[in-house]
């Protein structure tokens, strides 16, 4: 009852102002990342609604309850309306529910696909023709944040408690930038799990899953001598090896802090000794991946462990995702997971795992007023609560946390997957957090050297260097 | 020459109005952002905030970049060989196209085209397949004529990969080619044919002393097509290799679009394109001077 | 010396026939690729990509028919292709034919101009283009491509034209010419006809590469009901997977289109054309 009062009132409200409105339109315009948004002017209605403009410095408080909005905004994104799996379907279902219960609240969605989704953003933002919210990784957040494109997130978020308790722990990791919580998550996925199959690895006399590198590297042995490929590796798209397996390897060797310390410049560097170590060790188990990795492609990797060609393979979540859906049953009953193992005699452990949200939310800057009020309870919605338990039971991890899970309702791999995940201590991903001249250039590039045995662990080393000295 | 005299100046205006409109449209369209691409060359410009102005630096910056000659080298590779290969087999089969002797003509300029109207990722699916080492045709192939000594892993070595990649690209547009010589040579009038066949030339003789000349100004433009093309190839190498292994395989427009959509630095990313430009148009200019300015063979 | 010439003969007709017949079926090979393999399931296509499907899946074309709005896309790759190639058409023509016909003051700045055009990597004019459409108030709207398509294809279309008109001899237009007719009726009615072959190939080349053009739709276009089938396409791909057989169903739709207009337009041109060429 109270949500219709609310909804006549706020077409009154807008018809008012439709007619009182007309002529001083065009003072919104400035971008008011200096004018805090918490300073309340005297908040009339009556501005909101003066076509396509949105007004400065009178934002309703996000303490407001979300039924009834009224405000409008674009959303640039990459969920396929159609995309049955993950993210994407959660995406739609809270978002089809938020327009049912805010039929006021006007929302444009731009749809790109994954691919195209980067060039596009960055013509948009060359062109100053930016949505109001847009997905982004990390490396692109300091540009938008040091030039005031972007309002910070967490100003909003911290003021709702609900809201700001509703996250996993470190979701907030890979939006994070210069101390500031700039953007909303919206998954948290391990870029790496191991996924292999039983049946193969008891023929070849492997009782278990391995529990240190040592071990990994006697069973692979075995597998090998058995005829089969240890490790499927399909690296053709150049950032599978890097992303999915050396990154999370590396972490064995290097921690977090030592990460951070590299990426804002504060001593660390990628010729460390420990790093090259790393990157030597790398360097030997690829001698257990299949001969043409660098040629076979993510799908293909897929296809040579379907085809029980190959043993196993190291994967992000979406890897489990994949096989529950296109692996033939026989394989896919005897297919479980496990943590990378740790390397005896260094730092890590085998729950250290490169992980993280990847993409973020971030809101314009010129996004103020009711329209900013109805995105932040939008990207609430699209972000926490159903839309985290929804995810899950399409199998995929959310950054929300998820209320009441019965784990027996999930398929039983990713039922071990989310378990192990839960056990997982996250560290962040090289190519969401580092610029991308670095982590999305010359890393993928000279891992796929590395692994063909056409560079050296220290020429990598320096090499990566030099380019991230260019780009602090 | 077959050139003609403008009659009267009420005609002199027509002409100069009926190029020049369109040509005005084609300078808005085309070469006023091409201008502005030269200048973020100029810049240091990371797509946001205020572009500043460097002068040649980004210019001074590539040219001491180890990569950037590695793919600049990579990119006349494939313009050579694939300017070679595709109008150089084109011409061939459009010559054989008129010898008595082929049979199925229609058959084969109906399919040799085929490969130019697929996309890029089906040519590059089906060739990845053909290259494949595991149930690729062509180690399948060499398997049964008992030369195991010669398989390869084709699209994982670095010495041969560039090699390797270069064969899809010429063979997909050899129709094309083909197809704008055949316009050309069916242009050719009748006459000039009896009269050559009274003279007795045939086959051969035919195609080299009557037919290349007739078609010479026409093969000038494939050839600069080609080679200009070439220079921007980048939706096959992406659907093949990736540019990989490392960057073997990358070449210079894979490598502006990486500085300019990866790594959002617009300066560089126009600067390489920029590089590009000037390189196709020294090929183009070299094209022109080899094979004489025009109507060489008339 | 009977069995000789005999043998001779057939060696010729092997040398000939045979190395051209390897090249037609290599290149039959994608489309029957294409045709058969979008008919798997993507189980079948993920353990396999080369082998021949067990089962017939039509309803492959029918999902991926519906999942990517395939009749609103098909209409605007229609409508822009139809309209840009008419319009590359009639420039490319009269300025082809003026260019080569008449002495021009700066034509040699015009023909550079079009070269520098032809030579530059689009991906450099997408963010200049962009500004300057967001400039015209044009991003975004039915005509937002066409007028990009006209220009990018213009400089490929005048140099073909230009120097296939170079190779006829002008006596028929002087001829004509004597005889009063006007300089449009000379073009229209004596030159168009005999460019039948080469204005033939720049439908199939437009054509087809305004039907393929992704990178201007991508960037320039963002509401679903303008957008174009190439950009259709990579809704099949989202970010960790791809639904290849039913994007090999929606590329085989895609394809048909141009292999159409090739084959019953270019061909069927040329097959009274190339009579002459081959009559010798």
């Amino acid at each position: 009852m109270r949500k219709k009062y609310l909804a006549i009132l706020l077409a009154t409200a807008m018809t008012v102002s439709l007619a009182g409105c007309g002529g001083s339109s065009d003072q919104g315009k400035e971008p008011a990342q200096e004018e805090s948004t918490q300073t309340q002017e005297e908040s009339t209605p009556a501005q909101e609604e003066a076509p396509d403009e949105s007004q400065e410095a009178d934002a309703g408080s996000s303490e407001e309850s979300s039924e009834g909005l009224s405000g409008s905004f674009s959303i640039y994104h990459m969920h396929g309306e159609d995309d049955t799996t993950g993210t994407a379907a959660a995406f739609w279902k809270a978002a089809e529910k938020f327009q049912e219960e805010n039929p006021n609240v006007n929302i444009e969605f731009v749809f790109t696909a994954h691919d195209g989704y980067q060039q596009k953003l960055t013509t948009m933002m060359a062109g100053e023709e930016l949505t109001d919210v847009w997905m982004t990784k990390g490396d692109m957040l300091p540009s938008f944040a040091d030039t005031g494109t972007i309002q910070a997130a967490d100003q909003y978020i911290k003021q709702d408690s609900e809201w700001a308790n509703a996250y996993l722990d470190g979701a907030f990791a890979d939006c994070t930038y210069d101390g500031t919580e700039w953007g909303v998550p919206m998954q948290m996925q391990a870029n790496t799990i191991g996924i292999y199959n039983e049946a193969i690895f008891e023929e070849c006399g492997i009782d278990a899953w391995p529990e240190t590198w040592t071990e990994l590297l006697e069973d692979c042995e075995k597998i090998k001598a058995k005829g089969y490929i240890p490790i499927a590796m399909g690296n053709k798209e150049q950032w599978v090896a890097e992303s999915t397996v050396f990154n999370t390897y590396a972490y064995k060797y290097v921690d977090q802090e030592w990460f951070n310390s590299l990426a804002n410049n504060q001593g660390a560097k990628f010729t460390d000794e420990a790093f090259v170590r790393a990157l030597a060790g790398f360097q030997e188990i690829a001698q257990y991946f299949n001969e043409d990795m660098n040629s076979l492609d993510q799908d293909e990797m897929y296809a040579l462990y379907y085809n029980k060609q190959a043993a196993m393979f190291f994967n992000g979540a979406w890897g489990v995702g994949n096989v529950i859906g296109n692996c033939p049953e026989d394989v896919l009953a005897t297919t479980h997971v496990g943590l990378m193992p740790a390397v005896e005699g260094e730092a890590g452990t085998k729950y250290d795992t490169a992980a993280g949200a990847g993409w973020n939310y971030v809101i314009h800057s010129r996004l103020q007023g009711d329209d900013l009020t109805a995105c932040l309870a939008f990207l609430k919605a699209v972000s926490t609560g159903d839309y985290a338990n929804d995810a899950l039971q399409l199998g995929f991890i959310s950054s929300g946390k998820t209320t009441d899970v019965d784990v027996s309702t999930l398929h039983p791999l990713f039922a071990e997957y989310y378990e192990l995940a839960a056990t997982m201590n996250n560290c962040s991903i090289f190519d969401v957090v580092l610029p991308a001249e670095v982590g999305s250039g010359v890393l993928y590039a000279d891992t796929q050297q590395l692994i063909a045995g056409t560079m050296t662990p220290e020429d990598m080393a320096a090499d990566c260097q030099a380019v991230m000295e260019a780009n602090y | 020459m077959n050139i003609r005299e403008m009659r009267n100046k009420k005609q002199k205006i027509g002409i100069y109005l009926l190029v020049m409109i369109p040509f005005i449209y084609f300078i808005y369209v085309m070469i006023v952002p091409l201008g502005t691409s030269i200048y973020y060359s100029l810049t240091k410009w990371k797509g946001i905030g205020e572009a500043q102005f460097v002068g040649l630096s980004n210019y001074a910056t590539l040219l001491k970049t180890g990569d950037f000659w590695l793919v600049t080298k990579n990119t006349l590779f494939l313009s050579l060989v694939c300017t070679l290969g595709q109008v150089g087999i084109a011409l061939l089969i459009a010559f054989l196209m008129t010898i008595r002797r082929l049979k199925l003509k229609a058959f084969h300029r109906a399919v040799i085209f085929f490969p130019v109207v697929m996309a890029p990722i089906v040519v590059g699916y089906v060739w990845r397949f053909i290259y494949n080492s595991n149930y690729g045709l062509l180690n399948a192939f060499l398997r049964a004529i008992g030369r195991e000594d010669w398989i390869r892993f084709w699209l994982d070595d670095q010495n041969i990969v560039l090699k390797v990649v270069s064969i899809p690209v010429i063979w997909q547009y050899i129709g094309l080619y083909m197809v704008i010589l055949m316009s050309a040579i069916s242009a050719i009038p009748q006459e000039v044919f009896e009269c050559a066949e009274i003279d007795g030339a045939t086959g051969v003789k035919k195609s080299v002393y009557i037919t290349l000349p007739m078609v010479w100004d026409t093969l000038k433009i494939c050839i600069i097509l080609c080679a200009g093309g070439t220079m921007k190839i980048y939706d096959h190498l992406v659907a093949l290799t990736n540019g990989g292994p490392g960057r073997a395989t990358e070449s210079l427009a894979m490598y502006s679009y990486e500085y300019t959509f990866k790594f959002g630095n617009f300066g560089m990313g126009a600067t390489i394109a920029v590089s590009i430009l000037v390189l196709a148009l020294l090929i183009s200019g070299l094209v022109q001077i080899l094979m004489g300015r025009r109507n060489k063979g008339e | 010396m009977n069995k000789l010439d005999k043998l001779k003969r057939y060696a010729a007709n092997f040398i000939v026939n045979v190395p051209i017949m390897i090249l037609s079926l290599t290149c039959i090979f994608p489309v029957v690729w294409l045709l058969y393999s979008s008919v798997k399931t993507d189980v079948e296509f993920n353990r396999s990509p080369v082998s021949l499907p067990s089962q017939i899946h039509l309803d492959n074309y029918i999902a991926a028919f519906n999942k990517a709005s395939f009749g609103t896309f098909t209409f605007n790759s229609l409508f822009n292709s139809v309209l840009s190639l008419l319009l590359v058409l009639i420039i490319s023509f009269i300025m082809g034919y003026l260019l080569s016909r008449y002495r021009f003051k700066g034509r040699n700045l015009i023909y550079g101009a079009l070269m520098a055009a032809m030579m530059i990597p689009i991906y450099a004019l997408l963010v200049p283009i962009f500004i300057q459409e967001k400039q015209l108030g044009l991003l975004n709207t039915r005509f937002s491509l066409i007028p990009i398509y006209v220009a990018v294809e213009l400089p490929t279309a005048v140099f073909l034209i230009d120097s296939y008109i170079r190779g006829i001899s002008v006596d028929m237009e002087d001829a004509a010419s004597i005889d009063g007719a006007s300089l449009p009726r000379i073009m229209f009615t004596i030159i168009m006809p005999i460019c039948k072959p080469i204005l033939s190939t720049i439908v199939i080349l437009t054509f087809m590469h305004v039907w393929n053009e992704f990178a201007f739709a991508q960037v320039l276009i963002s509401k679903e009901a303008l957008k174009t089938i190439p950009i259709g396409l990579t809704y099949f791909t989202t970010q960790y997977s791809t639904s290849y057989t039913l994007l090999l169903a929606a590329l085989a739709m895609a394809t048909i289109p141009v292999l159409v207009i090739y084959l019953f337009f270019y061909n069927k041109i040329m097959e009274g054309m190339m009579a002459g060429a081959i009559k010798g």
